[in-house]
């Protein structure tokens, strides 16, 4: 099962199509890029909406969620849409994650901007895709990464912990397993993720309405919020790092490796720590992943076999045994 | 030196096997590794899952053939399936199997290229009704197949001879003709395989040199 493989695809097929590499010597001329352009146009359609694809509809089966999505609004989440305009605060706990794709600005160098912006959207759309399976809530766009909220009044906060790992976990992986040998192949070195996860308690957390009129978002006011962009930007290369309120919640060591560098000091004698998060670990011990002969991940939901299988496919790993029995007799 | 070593190549083998944990041995002088194996092909299809117990020498690592034990129960306990009453796997050939234990193993790799290929295996004999590179026939048969396949022998004579003079040590002119089967320059002839049959190790040549004997009367005594 390919979770990500609409995506996938769609990335696929923008870069093979795009017109830079054909078009080198001679330069680009404004018929190949409106032909192009019209091509990608049709391609974007190809992209996942609110209707999933059979295999994304099986996963979040599987997840116990529903099959159709609800894309919320941006900018409001809407247990706290009601602040939208006034002067209220309320103090609710939430999970605050940045995730972004890093060196896509090299993007630029190999392909049109018009190929950029749907490989952008693609990733954008498959984050957005991970973040609506695991309960999370889009709260802004920024180019190629997501601020997201997990959490709000009707869950638990273990559970929204859970859901935010398993959901950055699955981006983390979509760019690392599907997209990056993918771009390499073609020419753009070291795509990854970079992505930072904090919790803040209820009594550590605003919510209210910042902006003017129209011109504003229901947003929160946190140490912890602010915190989370800070750990991403501390990530290492397809890495997840969370806040200590984070690893607290999960009570599970073996996930969390603790930096020697703390991200808050409170300056009277308290530091607040950041720890690497094992998200490859943590996709397989909650079976949505297994792993191959050579360890390498693969997303799946369900352990039943593949009704695709092919048993050509499978030859070159069981051809190297070759087995012998002796048991019972000397 | 076998349980530093072991410590480290469990340590690195449990970094990359998220599904698999070190527990309790029920064997003692063993370490036990526990866990799931995912028979995933090539495309990356999933054809199923096996629970798993991989027992480990400590004193003799890396000079050891782990003990796969399947625990799901999920292969049946046949010996066309190459697989004990109590689910030990016969992952090979005990002589393949020596020599990778006279060179050193290398968890990971073992991992790799032994125990999971044998249950790839069985999902490739269960879809096609064979094991896709053949498989060794049962007891003394699939002894005399892998000298068959190894050395391209067929007569349990020459077997025979060659098994005494390994395991004897005896030497011969290397420039004379091959005493053993009587062909050319002994060096270019037999010597090789007598070479390469001490990989072996002296124990399962003399089990291998036993067995030929006793079948080789048998034989004598049906053509009779």
């Amino acid at each position: 099962m390919n979770l990500f493989e609409d995506y996938k695809n769609v990335i696929k097929k923008a870069v093979e199509n795009d017109p830079t590499k054909s078009n080198r010597i001679l330069g680009l001329s404004e018929s190949a890029l409106e032909s192009n352009r019209e091509y990608l146009k049709s391609l974007r359609n190809e992209l996942p909406g609110r209707e999933l694809s059979p295999e994304m509809k099986l996963f979040a089966k599987g997840m116990g969620v529903p099959e159709t999505f609800d894309y919320q609004p941006l900018g409001s989440h809407p247990d706290f849409a009601y602040l939208k305009g006034t002067d209220l605060v309320e103090e609710h706990w939430i999970i605050s994650g940045f995730i972004d794709v890093k060196k896509s600005t090299k993007l630029f160098n190999n392909f049109t901007k018009a190929t950029v912006r749907l490989i952008t959207e693609s990733i954008i759309r498959a984050s957005m895709f991970a973040v609506n399976l695991c309960g999370g809530y889009v709260h802004r766009i920024q180019g190629d990464g997501l601020m997201v909220y997990f959490g709000g009044k009707n869950i638990e906060k273990l559970k929204a912990v859970e859901d935010a790992l398993k959901s950055f976990s699955m981006i983390s992986y979509f760019v690392k397993n599907d997209l990056k040998d993918f771009f390499e192949e073609n020419g753009i070195q070291d795509i990854h993720t970079r992505a930072g996860l904090d919790l803040g308690h209820s009594k550590q957390v605003d919510w209210f309405y910042s902006g003017i009129g129209e011109s504003g978002e229901v947003t929160t006011c946190s140490l912890h919020t602010s915190l989370a962009p800070k750990m991403q930007s501390n990530a290492k290369n397809s890495g997840i790092v969370v806040g200590h309120n984070i690893t607290t919640q999960l009570r599970k060591d073996k996930y969390f490796e603790q930096r020697s560098k703390e991200i808050h000091d409170y300056e009277d004698g308290r530091k607040y720590h950041q720890y690497n998060f094992d998200w490859e670990r943590y996709l397989v011990d909650n079976n949505l992943a297994v792993q191959n002969d050579m360890g390498v991940l693969v997303l799946t939901i369900n352990i039943t076999p593949d009704p695709n299988r092919n048993s050509r496919d499978l030859y070159p790993i069981a051809s190297k045994s070759k087995p012998y029995f002796n048991y019972g007799q000397k | 030196m076998g349980k530093n070593e072991l410590d480290k190549d469990i340590i690195s083998f449990l970094n990359n096997y998220f599904a698999f944990k070190e527990v309790k041995s029920p064997k003692s002088g063993y370490r036990a590794l526990e866990g799931k194996v995912s028979v995933l092909d090539r495309k990356n299809k999933l054809w199923g899952q096996f629970e798993i117990l991989i027992l480990i020498n400590e004193k003799n690592y890396p000079y050891t053939i782990p003990i796969v034990i399947e625990k799901t129960e999920i292969i049946k306990r046949d010996w066309d399936f190459h697989i004990s009453k109590e689910g030990e796997c016969c992952l090979d050939i005990p002589h393949k199997l020596l020599k990778m234990k006279k060179r050193g193993i290398v968890l990971e790799e073992f991992y790799r290229e032994v125990i999971y290929p044998f249950f790839a295996n069985y999902h490739y004999k269960v879809a096609t009704d064979k094991y896709a590179n053949g498989e060794y026939k049962h007891h003394f048969k699939g002894i005399a197949q892998f000298y068959q396949e190894e050395y391209g022998l067929n007569n349990y004579g020459n077997i025979i001879a060659l098994l005494e003079t390994t395991v004897s040590g005896i030497k011969y002119q290397p420039n004379k003709q091959c005493p053993l089967c009587g062909g050319s320059k002994y060096k270019k002839c037999c010597r090789k395989k007598v070479y390469s049959l001490r990989g072996y190790g002296l124990d399962q040549l003399k089990l291998d040199l036993a067995l030929f004997k006793e079948n080789n009367l048998k034989t004598e005594n049906i053509s009779v």
